[in-house]
């Protein structure tokens, strides 16, 4: 009796236990005790701010209210000077809260950049979840960065798992008090019933909570808010299957005075293709709000990221390498949609300067050459042509086209997975001089960019690549390009993984290359710009070629 | 038994001769009367007032259960804030302010804007103006000037939502600050 009296008191404590505990998973809606995967990534952001290339990298927020690391990556040239950084949450909510409302800076910090290139980080604070904004305040201008702090979400099935396996906990301890305790011994029969019942949801649940699609995201899909980030199951979202919206106009508000061989400043104003408004949704996409690339009169390539300054106004700047006309690009995407691609229409003209701002020598086809101090060798592979060499050199001749399969091979060497060494010493031996480059065919341009795996991502990437052609004879290639059909970037993704804890590697992981590849078809044949950038040593080098492409066999390439 | 039959005898001699009257004879009769059927019934009887209270726990806790079962079903399907005004916090660097759309369903709605400085104080504006759009979709909604009423409250009648769908009110503040801009999304069934 005395035993069962100890046992009964047990039970009874374990019971209060579990039921508290049970009461806590079913009103609680957060359980802090819950696991699962942490919440969202690292955020990589490239940004132009003023003569400063960076790379701001906001860091996953593991717990709210808590800290936040953001780190700064300087590059090489990027001035010493100290950066102010202030983070503001924006988003709107459907309760008032005991936090100040959004708008007002929550936690700043000061950054020392040296002039030596590479990392810089510091601590700040957040203290909600939903959308939020990074200001990077260098003295002259601010940009402001959007990004969000996560919320941990407990799944609908994660949740019916919790619940069901704690409730068949109770359950079974019911049953056991029963068993000792009542008179009657079926009356356990009901806890015990019960907790079959709810073990049966358990397993559901945990079965279910791998496979369940997930909800609209906010950030990617829906205008982040504080509800809908902390609580994406609950909030009512509109019955929409299609996410996307009107495609953008870009605006390029030219320079007031720009002077060749002088730093150049100009702003972008984004507005809605339907309804004219500011687009601000733009998301970050392969490290940056807007990949803006610039073509000079003579060739010369920048690849930057305008800082966003206000709703719609993104502002960038450039020292204009020579006098005449800008072509200008840029590469954004909305929330709800892909990545689209905005042609300026006017681009923008650069007066005579200083006299040490003069054209850029043409480039060279493939082949060997030396850029800042790299030795670099572009190399073509590719289609059903084999292995193909250098082409119109600098004299810039159009080549004719080749002998197709000269060496035999079906297939390419790409597919064999010959490397670039082994292609280079082929180039050695045959002549440069004929087209083996086809429209319509899937190409592989190997750009070797050193001699060791030193080259760092950038964006995400091991390298990127611009195409812009076909281009006219006898016209600078800044108008050229500006009108020209085809206008691409590719990237060579290679060896850099996604999928790590948080996300990309940052810059400061140099190991990749030192051969990176682009497979790109030319949809038309003629005369094509080249420009393939990879990062080495915090720098970005840009490569320049020409490349002509030939005509298929037997017309044009299909459509 | 024994006790109810002296009870009983109406014509019991040691009783007040009063108590003959024939009213209270009725009554005399007439209460002990279902007394005694009860009692007739002897051991039987014990067992059916048992088996009824039983009978009748059975039925309040089957009763009872249901009902928890009805409101634990009410309380997860009821639907949720259903038709009420859509209440939104937000703010700027200079104001902390609170949107209210009285009907967020298909056709007009008065807008409330509420708005307070940082500090909690009402704000003096030049003009408030709500602009609705649907993003997605790429409708723009005619623009309605906010009217001021009470210190920091301003309205606009009749706002226009002309679609069901996610909707997006940006509230453009005109004050001796300059100009700031505070976006709310809502969603009109």
């Amino acid at each position: 009796m005395k035993t069962y009296g100890f046992l009964l008191r047990v039970s009874t404590v374990l019971l209060i236990v579990l039921v508290v505990l049970t009461a806590g998973a079913v009103t609680g809606g957060r359980p802090a005790w819950a696991d699962g995967a942490p919440a969202g990534q690292d955020l990589h952001i490239s940004q132009t701010l003023g003569a400063r290339e960076l790379t701001v990298v906001v860091r996953r927020a593991d717990a709210v209210p808590g800290p936040l690391r953001v780190d700064v990556i300087t590059h090489a040239g990027t001035p010493a000077g100290r950066l102010a950084l202030r983070v503001i949450p924006t988003g709107a909510s459907t309760a008032a809260g005991e936090l100040p409302a959004a708008g007002s800076v929550v936690a700043e910090g000061t950054l020392d950049l040296g002039a030596v290139p590479g990392y810089h980080g510091v601590t700040l604070r957040v203290d909600r979840p939903g959308p939020w904004e990074l200001a990077v305040d260098d003295g002259e201008r601010v940009a402001r960065i959007p990004f969000i702090v996560p919320a941990r979400v407990v799944t609908p099935p994660e949740f019916a798992a919790y619940v069901g396996f704690t409730a068949a906990g109770a359950l079974l301890l019911v049953a056991l008090a029963l068993v000792v305790w009542a008179r009657r011994w079926w009356l356990s029969l009901f806890p015990a019933g019960g907790m079959v019942a709810a073990a049966a949801v358990g397993v559901t649940g945990a079965l279910l909570s791998a496979t369940t699609p997930l909800p609209p995201q906010a950030g990617p899909d829906l205008d982040p808010t504080i509800d809908n980030v902390t609580a994406p199951y609950s909030v009512k979202r509109p019955p929409l299957e299609d996410l996307s919206r009107p495609p953008v106009n870009m605006h390029l508000r030219p320079p007031e005075e720009a002077s060749a061989g002088r730093r150049v400043e100009f702003d972008l104003l984004l507005t809605d293709g339907a309804t004219g408004r500011p687009v601000d949704d733009l998301l970050v996409h392969d490290s940056a709000l807007i990949h803006l690339i610039v073509v000079s009169p003579s060739g010369r390539l920048w690849h930057l990221h305008p800082v966003r300054i206000g709703r719609g106004h993104y502002q960038v700047s450039l020292v204009a390498g020579e006098a005449g006309h800008y072509a200008v690009t840029a590469e954004v995407a909305r929330r709800g949609g892909g990545v689209q691609l905005l042609r300026s229409a006017t681009g923008f003209e650069v007066g005579p300067g200083l006299a040490h701002a003069v054209p850029a020598p043409e480039p060279k086809g493939l082949g060997l050459r030396e850029v800042d101090g790299t030795a670099v060798d572009l190399s073509v592979t590719g289609g059903a042509y084999g292995e193909a060499t250098g082409i119109a050199g600098s004299n810039g001749t159009p080549g004719t086209p080749g002998t197709p399969g000269t060496e035999g091979v079906s297939g390419g060497s790409a597919a064999k997975g010959v490397s670039a060494e082994a292609g280079a010493a082929k180039e050695a031996a045959v002549e440069p001089s004929a087209t083996e480059v086809v429209a319509g065919q899937a190409t592989t341009i190997n750009a070797k960019i050193g001699d060791t795996a030193d080259l760092q991502p950038w964006l995400g990437m091991e390298g990127h690549m611009i195409v812009v052609g076909p281009l006219p004879e006898g016209k600078p290639v800044g108008k050229a390009t500006e009108s020209a059909p085809i206008w691409a970037h590719v990237h060579a993704m290679g060896a850099v993984r996604k999928d790590g804890v948080g996300g990309q590697p940052d810059e400061t992981v140099a190991a990749f290359g030192p051969t990176v590849r682009f497979t790109y078809t030319f949809p038309q044949p003629g005369r094509y710009r080249l420009w393939v950038q990879a990062e080495r040593n915090y720098s970005i080098v840009t490569v320049p070629a020409i490349l002509d492409v030939g005509r298929p066999e037997g017309g044009d390439p299909p459509a | 038994m024994t006790d109810t039959t002296p009870a009983d005898g109406p014509s019991a001699p040691g009783r007040t001769p009063a108590s003959g009257t024939p009213a209270n004879d009725v009554s005399a009769d007439n209460i002990p009367a279902p007394d005694s059927s009860t009692t007739t019934l002897g051991v039987p009887a014990d067992g059916t007032t048992s088996a009824r209270s039983t009978g009748k726990r059975r039925f309040l806790s089957t009763v009872l259960s249901l009902a928890l079962l009805a409101g634990l079903a009410l309380w997860i399907f009821w639907p949720r804030d259903a038709g009420g005004p859509a209440v939104l916090h937000n703010g700027t660097a200079a104001y902390q302010i609170k949107l209210t759309l009285h009907s967020p369903k298909r056709g007009t709605s008065p807008v409330t804007v509420h708005v307070t400085d940082r500090q909690g104080k009402p704000a003096a504006l030049t003009t408030v103006s709500v602009e609705p759009v649907m993003p997605h979709m790429g409708h723009a909604a005619a623009p309605a000037t906010a009217v001021a009423g009470a210190p920091g409250l301003y309205r606009a009648d009749n706002v226009r939502f002309f679609m069901a769908g996610a909707w997006e009110i940006t509230v453009v503040l005109r004050g001796p600050t300059g100009t700031d801009q505070a976006v709310f999304p809502v969603l009109v069934t």
